[in-house]
């Protein structure tokens, strides 16, 4: 004898209401789905729960009134653990936000974070995963969100692509600039790009940026550059194009131009197709839209 | 919410063992099918209850704060199905009797099978595998309990207990070919250095605990091999074969030996436990059903010529 919930539900509606149409329509149910339910349990007990009488009304046996009165603890207990499930809904769900260091440490998280950080359906939370940790954190259950540079492939996961993380000119002397550089202003100086994802993704981003006029550069690391930020006159670099940090361990002696050029890191996000949470994918719009906004809030004139 | 009992009863074993294989073998679903189930019922309550790693799974704290609600629900669930199904045989005036797999319950089942002799349509079973026959008759899913107990072992204010028969001491019984024990001179430290073959809990509750304290307590050993039997038949081919000494609490001559087998027999310690041995029925306190009352009753009447049957065997 197995009593789901759902079908002690619908026997108590059809007991109350004495009618298999006037349940269906409190269930928002089928009147077959009423009758096939009140069968299955019919078939379970052995015995019939619903007499038949005139004016499509039923009436309840003996047997149907016994289970209605001991079923009420089993109700009360259900009743509970939904009332839990509501509570934790009502407190907000942990999300949990998960990426490389690098790319949490850039104001393009920020706003997204930012974004997400007063909706309270959600608390969120971030865990710091390397690239090669993304997909198994995923499908464990680690995280909820996943963001990288280069997408995760999967057949169990959805992968979307965000508006690209802006690139900056990190130069040695603050008087190099004054406002946007262009690529050709890069042209006479000995620069660099901080690779920030994997090696093909950081190859194309500094081909596009040499393409674009700004004569040649190296690749270097993000760690590299770290460094180099905290004491740029190390080594003969005058200027890195980057990702600019949010913050630094120490103070950056450097300053930070934005870099005039349709090249940047894509940032992708991907999610289980089957998770829990129904609100990743609207999250995930959500995301989108504050990202696509101008950063100081005011809209574009495009728009 | 709709999430159904099944999936809530995977996600809590899941969360008692730790791992999808060991969950698919005992549930006898697939492994896909265990996280089938349990993903469905995360979907259902919307929330993430544990995570899956290589060496196992954990439980988020969600998934904490759901369990034990989880387990309170299986609970009542499966209280609603016994009290549904103690209703039915009610309705049906079928009574359903446990009788314990001593040679007297054996004969007793024998007896009461024929239709004649029966004050209800009865359903009898052995003592099984799962929940002991306390629980089984506190929970309604038995009405009738036939068993032999040590001293007070089955003894629970909810449930009430008459005596069909009370033996005191313990019976000592061996090959005496294996064995050459004195009975005259009987010592049973000596005892104590051969495997002995005792009651298990399903046959007689509380005798093997009872045991292993008191030669800890008064003999600082234990035998180095204790086999335990559930039911009598088998102790008592065992101990013909000289598989060990039989140690039984009661009057096992009277209960278990008809013919004279050759077996060396010493009854002991009748002093000390005058109630060692009780055989008696079980039924919970509150109990209205008639039918059971009456089957009671009627097992009552026939104990009697059950156990003279036996001596004029």
């Amino acid at each position: 004898m197995k009593f789901d919930p759902q079908q002690l539900r619908v026997f108590a509606t059809l007991l109350g209401e004495r009618s298999v149409s006037r349940a269906s329509l409190e269930l928002h149910t089928s009147r077959s789905n009423v009758r096939r339910i009140w069968q299955v349990l019919e078939n379970q007990l052995g015995e019939t729960l619903f007499e038949k009488s005139d004016h499509s009304e039923v009436v309840p046996t003996q047997a149907a009134l016994r289970l209605e009165c001991e079923m009420s603890s089993l109700l009360d207990e259900i009743r509970a653990f939904e009332s839990t499930v509501t509570r934790i809904h009502k407190n907000g769900r942990v999300l949990r936000l998960g990426a490389d260091r690098n790319i949490f440490n850039t104001k393009h998280f920020g706003r997204i974070f930012n974004s997400l950080r007063h909706d309270p359906r959600f608390r969120v939370s971030f865990v710091e995963l390397k690239p090669c940790e993304g997909r198994p954190a995923i499908e464990a259950g680690f995280c909820d969100l996943l963001f990288s540079v280069d997408g995760i492939p999967g057949r169990r996961l959805e992968t979307r692509e965000l508006p690209p993380i802006p690139l900056d000119v990190a130069c040695a002397r603050a008087g190099d600039a004054t406002g946007p550089m262009p690529p050709s202003s890069l042209k006479a100086r000995n620069w660099s790009l901080a690779a920030f994802a994997g090696h093909s993704q950081s190859h194309q981003t500094l081909r596009r940026i040499q393409d674009s006029g700004a004569g040649t550069g190296r690749l270097c690391s993000q760690i590299e550059f770290l460094n180099w930020a905290e004491d740029p006159r190390a080594n003969g670099t005058e200027a890195v194009i980057c990702v600019r940090p949010a913050s630094f361990v120490q103070q950056s002696r450097v300053s930070f131009f934005p870099f005039d050029s349709q090249a940047g890191f894509p940032l992708h996000i991907s999610y289980l197709k089957q998770h829990p949470y129904d609100f990743l994918e609207t999250t995930v719009d959500q995301m989108h839209r504050t990202l696509s906004a101008p950063p100081d809030g005011i809209r574009s004139p495009q728009s | 919410m709709e999430f159904d009992l099944r999936s809530l009863e995977t996600f809590v074993r899941l969360a008692d063992c730790g791992s999808f294989s060991e969950v698919a073998r005992t549930q006898k679903i697939s492994q896909p099918a265990v996280s089938i189930r349990v993903a469905k019922l995360e979907s259902a309550v919307g929330l993430r209850l544990l995570t899956r790693q290589p060496e196992g799974i954990h439980l988020t704290s969600d998934g904490r704060n759901l369990l034990d609600q989880a387990r309170r629900v299986l609970d009542q669930h499966r209280r609603l199905e016994s009290r549904m199904e103690r209703y039915l045989r009610e309705s049906r005036g079928v009574v359903k009797v446990v009788i314990d797999a001593s040679i007297t319950g054996r004969k007793l089942a024998e007896l009461l099978s024929q239709p004649a002799d029966q004050a209800a349509t009865l359903e009898i079973i052995g003592p099984g595998p799962g929940i002991s026959w306390h629980d089984a008759l506190r929970q309604d899913e038995v009405d009738l309990v036939i068993s032999a107990t040590f001293q007070q072992a089955g003894d629970q204010p909810s449930l009430k207990r008459y005596d069909l028969e009370r033996q005191k001491g313990t019976t000592i019984a061996w090959n005496r070919t294996y064995f050459d024990f004195d009975p005259e001179r009987f010592s049973f430290p000596d005892v104590l250095r051969s495997t002995i073959l005792i009651p298990s809990e399903r046959l007689v509750p509380g005798y093997q605990p009872f045991l292993e304290r008191w030669c800890q307590d008064s003999y600082a050993t234990l035998p180095p091999d204790i086999q335990v039997f559930d039911d009598e038949t088998t102790a008592h081919e065992s101990c013909c074969l000289g598989l060990g000494v039989m140690i039984f609490p009661g009057d096992v001559e009277r209960r278990m030996i008809r013919d004279t087998t050759g077996l060396g027999i010493v009854k002991a310690f009748q002093s000390l436990l005058p109630d060692a041995y009780n055989y008696s029925i079980f039924m919970r306190s509150d109990e209205r059903n008639a039918k059971v009352l009456k089957t009671a009753m009627k097992i009552a009447e026939l104990y009697p010529s059950l156990v003279e049957r036996d001596c004029h065997n």
